[in-house]
């Protein structure tokens, strides 16, 4: 076996990372070659260099946790809570147009709004009015105002839901963190009492007679 | 390291019950192994108590989602990968050291000290401007001693991938030691 497919092995072996033939393999052929030998030795030394640095001990605040956590749920709630509001303000908008039929017009020097069925004066427009008036445009119209009415419905009932199980679940995490502060008072003030046992346990000198 | 530990699945199933104390064991179970990962991953020692709380954080938040399948520790380190990525991203720090981490060893004479000071700063900048995807392979083999399976199970990659990185991050490293000329003396025997 030359030293070509062997080299890019020897970081593994370093590691002990081979099956036990393929190590076996490369271990012979370094026995005869004193290249791949040096090499291997290399990356031991580069295992040993790495070392084992001591790691800064940490306590994660818990108490601070359940805060943040309460903290990012109310913001998603109320992130849900405003495209929840724009999604119904559009819808609104939608629907009004439709049921009003509402008609805005740019002319030369004057602006015209108009909503309803168009005027009979507007006699120079009558054959666009009627085409508009047009029974099944109508119905298909209104077919549409009811789908849109239905959806509307749907979004604003699925929305107080999600309102709802957030308020839920956020109801549930603040019951958490009073459970965790109320044990961490506990536990304080155990240890309170254990440090003051201590302390007068080796401090206080028992007064002359009697036993310790 | 052993990915199937049946203690955090039970107080993984606890907890999204509603336990909080059961959150509060996890968390004091793997807040050491996140924050030693943290250390070597991030090369930056006054990152990591913010980083291990902004893992526990989201673990909090996310904890609903999970899915138990005796991998707890495997989702915890994905979520540990990506604080990690996303505050590098916004740091964007260039070169980063671990010049205030000191390596154990036997109290070796002042002069020493200082020369192995020296040498393991060169050595931790090294590891830290490796890539990405090198690093936390050498991280995770080498300093949380994970298996190569364990390795693919939590960052979703194959494990024979995850051996020709270990293999090249290595060779890097040899390289870049010996550029610097820090790697360790011939050895005496």
């Amino acid at each position: 076996m030359n030293c070509t497919p062997i080299r890019p092995l020897l970081p593994l072996l370093s590691y002990g990372e081979l099956p036990a033939n393929e190590a076996d393999a490369i271990r012979a052929h370094l026995a005869d070659c004193a290249a791949c030998r040096k090499e291997l030795a290399e990356f031991q030394h580069v295992r040993a260099a790495l070392g084992c640095p001591k790691v800064p001990v940490v306590h994660v605040d818990l108490p601070r946790l359940f805060h943040e956590a309460a903290d990012r749920q109310a913001r998603r709630v109320r992130r849900w809570h405003r495209a929840g509001v724009a999604v119904t303000g559009i819808a609104a908008a939608l629907l009004l147009i439709a049921v009003l039929r509402l008609e805005i017009r740019v002319e030369t020097q004057q602006l015209t709004l108009r909503w309803g069925a168009v005027p009979v004066q507007d006699l120079a427009q009558a054959e666009q009015v009627v085409v508009r008036a047009d029974p099944a445009a109508l119905a298909a119209l209104q077919e549409r105002v009811h789908v849109l009415d239905d959806l509307l419905h749907a979004v604003i009932i699925d929305i107080a839901d999600r309102d709802e199980r957030q308020a839920q679940r956020l109801a549930r995490l603040f019951e958490r963190l009073e459970e965790v502060r109320v044990q961490n008072g506990r536990r304080w003030s155990e240890t309170e009492r254990n440090v003051a046992a201590m302390h007068a346990a080796m401090l206080v000198r028992p007064p002359r007679g009697e036993k310790p | 390291m052993g990915f199937t530990d049946h203690d955090d699945a039970a107080l993984v199933a606890r907890w999204q019950q509603g336990d909080a104390t059961a959150f509060a064991e996890l968390v004091s179970r793997w807040q050491q192994p996140i924050a030693r990962f943290l250390t070597h991953f991030l090369g930056r020692p006054d990152l990591v108590s913010d980083s291990c709380q902004e893992v526990f954080l989201r673990a909090l938040v996310a904890g609903p989602r999970y899915r138990e399948c005796g991998a707890f520790c495997a989702w915890l380190y994905r979520i540990a990968v990506n604080v990690a990525r996303d505050l590098r991203r916004r740091r964007r720090h260039g070169s980063i050291s671990l010049a205030n981490t000191e390596i154990v060893s036997a109290a070796p004479a002042p002069d020493a000290i200082s020369e192995r000071r020296e040498a393991d700063r060169l050595v931790a900048d090294a590891v830290a401007t490796l890539p990405e995807p090198l690093r936390l392979v050498l991280v995770l083999r080498h300093y949380e001693e994970m298996s190569f399976e364990d390795i693919a199970r939590t960052t979703g990659t194959p494990a024979s991938t995850l051996k020709s990185r270990f293999a090249a991050a290595l060779s890097t490293l040899r390289t870049r030691l010996r550029n610097l000329d820090c790697s360790p003396k011939e050895s005496r025997s």
